[in-house]
């Protein structure tokens, strides 16, 4: 069974939200001086580069 | 005509009493910037499960909907933790509130870059002239 449309669409809107959110976690995380924070948004970029991998399978299954 | 809401006095940008818990204004700021787009990664993340029918695509939205609620969860006890943002207490959070207001407006007005931009003749062709209107 392939995606629907609109399935590839919300993916593809979710994925372009994590590109910028990962961006920014990484960038920022040089810019606080808390350790804490600095972990915390560490572990987001983490975390957001790996559920983007995810989503970037998800749409080579759509596209194919 | 400059628009000045509150009637505050201009910032000096080189005056260092303005530099004072710089680095403590600063990490609050990014944490509300990283607590806005954890919430806004768990509406998305919903929207999105709600909107797919393929059993596989759903139990990959819902294993990252767990980790998005997860990040909330971590940066929103961070945030109170260090008193950064005060649920329980209205007041103490509108003066915070009332606070970064004021800062805002003051940097809003201060005078960081010159008036005259102009590029005096350089870069006076852009890099993609030589390809089509929809390629570029």
């Amino acid at each position: 069974m392939s995606y629907a449309l609109h399935e590839t669409l919300e993916v593809h809107e979710l994925a372009a939200f994590k590109t910028v959110c990962m961006t920014k976690s990484k960038t920022m995380r040089g810019l606080v001086s808390d350790e804490e924070l600095k972990r915390i948004l560490q572990e987001d970029a983490d975390v957001s580069a790996r559920q983007l991998e995810e989503l970037e399978a998800v749409l080579k299954r759509a596209v194919q | 005509m400059k628009t000045n809401p509150m009637n505050l006095p201009p910032m000096d940008q080189l005056d260092p009493v303005n530099a004072l818990n710089m680095p403590e204004t600063s990490d609050m700021t990014l944490a509300m910037d990283l607590l806005m787009r954890a919430k806004e990664g768990v509406r998305n993340t919903a929207n999105a499960l709600t909107e797919s029918v393929l059993p596989q695509a759903r139990v990959l939205l819902r294993g990252q909907l767990h980790q998005a609620i997860q990040l909330h969860q971590e940066i929103a006890e961070l945030m109170v933790r260090k008193k950064w943002f005060h649920p329980h207490d209205l007041q103490e959070q509108y003066q915070l509130d009332q606070l970064s207001a004021h800062k805002t407006v003051q940097i809003a007005q201060m005078k960081l870059y010159p008036d005259d931009t102009r590029r005096m003749g350089m870069f006076d062709r852009t890099p993609d002239e030589h390809m089509e209107g929809s390629q570029a």
